[in-house]
């Protein structure tokens, strides 16, 4: 072995040193980069054949800088990330719903619901006074537009959701092509078999994971070093391709009968419709589609109840005008977003119907004086031979006519065998005894008669039985189809699911970030820059080169003494 | 061993100082507010049981202002039932003093101008209002229940045979003969039947113009005739010239039968009020005003007869008014009762509430001091942890 070949040895040592030191300043400057893996410089024992002594040392070998990392972890860690995006999106979605309800608090929907039924309490004890009126008026109105605020915040964050999805569908277009170009950075940085791309592959794990944030991925690396990404069975990254996800719009007609358009997503070249299950872009589409959706339908269910419940005792009732069949709301607007009173209401609180009428009437001391016909009859509806005198008495109540004599008071006896007989369906009354109430006799009437008609200004019973809807039982048919709930219990219970999904979306949330970080502290011990290895790999590799160096100064003196010679 | 690097030293701190802290935000945002729930999700049940309590709060401040005004309403027709009892006492007392025989004719018709007042007082307390409704004419509480109306009739028509009995009962002039007035009609479109019945007139007050009540003619205020008493009534009521007035009190012939209702509870509905036929007599018995008319008739007639018939009738009124009152007086204890059940169900619900909504004040800042220490032991640790490195040593 000649002093030249050892010279090289020395060469070798050097720069292998100097790779080291330079891997480790790498290190150094990465150490708080994101998705950075520490890079270790693998060397080995560079050996000759030599025929006196078979194999000798020739010096160092640089194999390859590669970095560390724990592709396997690396894979949980995207699961995860794609659990995250989707928790993440509903649990910000559910707290502002739950901002949208602000329950519990004094000015919540629960609170109006509540002063509309007390208003209709008020009303029921002063049913004459127009204050009262004006109040069940003014109550409603504060209900119907809090039913419009709540109904159209939930609208409107329905409707920025699609600008969400547009934002979202972006990223990921711009993600998968990043990736694409990476990976045919990598396959032709990796063309010689022996080198690798450990940067790109760097960048490109990261941008994985943004991908994994935004949909549910699957991938697998080819032996060009290229990466091969799928969603739900689809390809979104070939070998060669990326496929675009592309956007239509959907135009939607809501219960209101107002046409919003609704973003859609698709793959570019299938056309077939993407709706990604997790993710980020998942949780959007569930947000818009479920979420919000299913807090409207029971928004609107309680608008509808209310609308067609207090209709249906209002229609019954008897406003100041004595007219009855007037609609408190408006029958047309049944949703929570258009609720309005109707417009009879709207002009005139008499209008509202606060009586309930009166059933049942008596009618006394009726004028038929000279009733008793030449036959002996007397005809109840028109005792007056007087034609508009009232028909309203034309529906007796049977056995309620009770018949005196005029001049004496005497109470005559009904019966065809004693003095009258009563055709109640006729309103006909005929006299039998023509000795006693002979034609022409006077007489005083009193009979009841069935009367839905008007019961007076101080007739506040419809507004007692509409304040009485608060207890009634008017949603959650159970199994046999009675309601279960009162409007206020479904409310509250409403409420209470809402809590309870947005507790169960921000514990699992937490659950998954918790996994998630531990996950990336496992990926970090393994692939993290620990600044203490690498300064002692400085020192070592330092004292390396200058054992190196004393090495190659020795040789050359070495060869000094030997050309000295 | 793993690994420990510094970005995984960095990271666990971070968490850990991120988690403490926002327990820390989260104590911090419920002292503040003083609310242990300030969203459904802080505890989705309690929410749904806070928003029922917060319904049942409401509706039970509602049922407190329903029963002091139907307390007030009771009030109100106690007070007038007291002062027409006293009043029918007083009336009693001079229909006592009437009684006696040896009363004149003259003394008898001062007593009655006295009793005669009383009527028109009664009148006036059976017109008691609350808050602007009166409150003896059920749900017709704009209609005065009875009033007093001046009635006029002349008459015109002599040659009558028979067959329009509305317009000749007083025509069919008979001398000493009694002619009933109270088959009467009135045009009055405004009542349901548009006729109402003219009765109950106020003795003393029938004038017939020309003729002179007690000398030309006389009147049974109780069964409504009139009687000609001389050839000349007889002759000017045959020629048609016949104008009579007369003060009488009309009961509303609306139904005055409804009820007046408070809801006091959860379905529960109290009636505040009673009616006419209650306190004053039904259209069919001997009411209060046909009562004092009777004992009017017997002083302003000098006939003594009418005057010893109408006590007892008067006892029968006096009887009918306490009853109303022990009704009235029985209600108002019920909504007594009622008033006291609901401020302590308040104090109850509200209590409830407090313990689900209010914050254990002692228990949070007891927290809030834990994780404080907790939160400043971490930042310490964490710099210590932090700071060193291999390049400090060499």
């Amino acid at each position: 072995m000649g002093i030249f070949s050892s010279l090289g040895v020395g060469t070798k040592a050097l720069s292998a040193s100097q790779m080291a030191i330079s891997v480790a300043g790498q290190n150094i400057a990465n150490a708080n980069t994101e998705g950075y893996s520490r890079k270790r410089v693998s060397i080995s024992a560079d050996v000759k054949r030599d025929s006196a002594f078979g194999e000798l040392g020739n010096g160092v070998n640089i194999e390859s800088v590669e970095r560390v990392r724990n592709q396997f972890i690396d894979l949980q860690i995207d699961s995860q990330t794609t659990k995250k995006g989707y928790l993440e999106g509903v649990d910000d979605a559910l707290e502002r719903i739950e901002n949208v309800f602000n329950e519990p608090s004094d000015v919540g929907l629960n609170n109006t619901i509540d002063s509309f039924w007390n208003s209709w309490q008020d009303l029921a004890n002063s049913p004459n006074d127009l204050s009262a009126r004006q109040a069940v008026r003014s109550t409603t109105e504060v209900l119907t537009s809090q039913f419009h605020a709540i109904a159209g915040e939930l609208r409107e964050f329905k409707i920025s959701m699609d600008r969400d999805l547009e934002n979202q569908v972006k990223i990921i277009n711009n993600v998968t092509s990043e990736i694409s170009r990476l990976n045919n950075e990598i396959a032709l940085a990796e063309l010689d078999g022996s080198s690798k791309a450990n940067d790109s592959r760097d960048k490109r794990t990261e941008l994985v994971k943004d991908l994994a944030t935004e949909i549910p991925i699957d991938f697998f690396e080819d032996g060009d070093g290229r990466l091969t990404i799928t969603t739900g069975g689809n390809i979104i990254i070939g070998p060669r391709e990326v496929v675009s996800i592309d956007m239509f719009r959907e135009r939607e007609t809501q219960p209101d009968g107002t046409v919003i358009s609704k973003v859609f997503t698709q793959f570019g070249n299938t056309n077939a419709k993407f709706s990604p299950s997790g993710g980020a872009l998942g949780a959007a589409f569930a947000i818009r589609d479920d979420i919000i959706g299913n807090y409207e339908d029971k928004l609107d269910g309680i608008a509808s109840s209310l609308v067609s419940e207090v209709n249906k005792l209002h229609l019954q009732g008897y406003d100041l005008d004595k007219d009855t069949g007037v609609y408190f709301f408006d029958p047309n607007y049944t949703s929570a977003i258009q609720l309005e009173l109707s417009d009879s209401i709207k002009n005139d609180v008499k209008n509202i119907a606060a009586g309930a009428g009166e059933p049942e009437k008596q009618a006394f001391g009726l004028p038929v004086t000279q009733a008793v016909a030449l036959d002996g009859s007397i005809d109840v509806s028109d005792p007056a031979s007087n034609a508009s005198f009232d028909t309203r008495f034309n529906d007796l109540i049977p056995g309620s006519v009770v018949i005196t004599l005029a001049a004496t008071g005497q109470t005559l006896t009904e019966g065809a065998a004693n003095d009258f007989v009563v055709d109640y369906q006729n309103g006909n009354i005929v006299f039998t005894n023509g000795i006693l109430v002979p034609p022409g006799t006077a007489v005083d009437l009193n009979f009841k008669y069935n009367d839905s008609g008007f019961g007076g200004v101080g007739d506040g019973d419809n507004a007692l039985n509409i304040s009485g809807l608060r207890d009634a039982n008017l949603t959650t048919p159970n199994s046999t189809g009675d309601n279960t709930q009162s409007i206020g219990e479904y409310y509250a219970s409403f409420i209470g699911e809402l809590g309870i999904e947005r507790n169960a979306a921000s514990s699992n949330l937490e659950t998954s970030e918790f996994l998630l970080i531990q996950l990336k502290q496992r990926q970090d011990s393994i692939a993290g820059v620990s600044l203490d290895e690498e300064l002692a790999d400085l020192i070592k590799f330092e004292n390396t080169y200058q054992a190196a160096a004393k090495y190659i100064s020795t040789l050359d003196q070495m060869l000094e003494i030997l050309l000295g010679l | 061993m793993s690994r420990i690097t510094f970005t995984h030293m960095n990271a666990v701190v971070q968490g850990n100082l991120a988690g403490n802290y926002s327990k820390l935000s989260k104590l911090q945002e419920q002292l503040s507010s003083g609310k242990a729930i300030t969203r459904p999700s802080d505890a989705p049940i309690q929410t749904t049981n806070d928003l029922e309590l917060r319904s049942n709060l409401k509706a039970m401040g509602q049922y407190g202002r329903n029963l002091q005004d139907g307390r007030s309403y009771l009030g109100t027709i106690d007070s007038t039932l007291t002062n027409s009892t006293s009043l029918f006492q007083s009336v009693r007392e001079l229909a006592i003093q009437g009684d006696n025989s040896t009363n004149t004719a003259v003394q008898r018709s001062y007593i009655g101008n006295e009793v005669r007042q009383v009527l028109l007082q009664m009148v006036g307390i059976s017109n008691t209002t609350y808050k602007g409704d009166f409150v003896f004419s059920g749900k017709n509480t704009d209609i005065p229940p009875f009033q007093v109306m001046k009635g006029s009739e002349s008459v015109d028509n002599v040659d009558n045979t028979g067959a329009d009995v509305t317009d000749t009962f007083l025509t069919v002039a008979e001398l000493n003969t009694p002619l009933s007035i109270f088959d009467r009609n009135s045009n009055d479109s405004s009542t349901p039947s548009g006729n109402p019945i003219v009765e109950k007139i106020i003795p003393g007050t029938l004038e017939i113009q020309g003729l002179d009540e007690g000398t030309d003619y006389k009147v049974d205020y109780v069964n409504g005739t009139i009687t000609y008493l001389t050839n000349n009534a007889v002759a000017q009521a045959a020629g048609g010239g016949i104008d009579l007035t007369f003060d009488w009190i009309r009961r509303a012939e609306e139904d005055l039968s409804g009820d007046i209702l408070r809801q006091i509870d959860d379905s529960v509905i109290a009636k505040v009020n009673v009616t006419a036929d209650d306190v004053f007599g039904s259209n069919t018995e001997t009411d209060t005003f046909e009562a004092i008319i009777k004992l009017l008739q017997g002083l302003h007639a000098n006939e003594q007869n009418n005057i010893s018939d109408s006590i007892s009738e008067i006892d029968e009124v006096l009887e009918r008014t306490l009853s109303a009152a022990a009704v009235i007086g029985s209600r108002a204890n019920q909504m007594d009762g009622s008033m006291d059940r609901i401020g302590e169900k308040v104090i109850e619900t509200t209590r409830l509430q407090s313990n689900i909504e209010d914050l254990d004040f002692a228990k949070a800042i007891s927290d809030f001091t834990l994780h404080e220490a907790v939160y400043n032991a971490s930042l310490q640790s964490a710099a210590r942890v932090l700071q060193p490195t291999l390049s400090d040593f060499i």
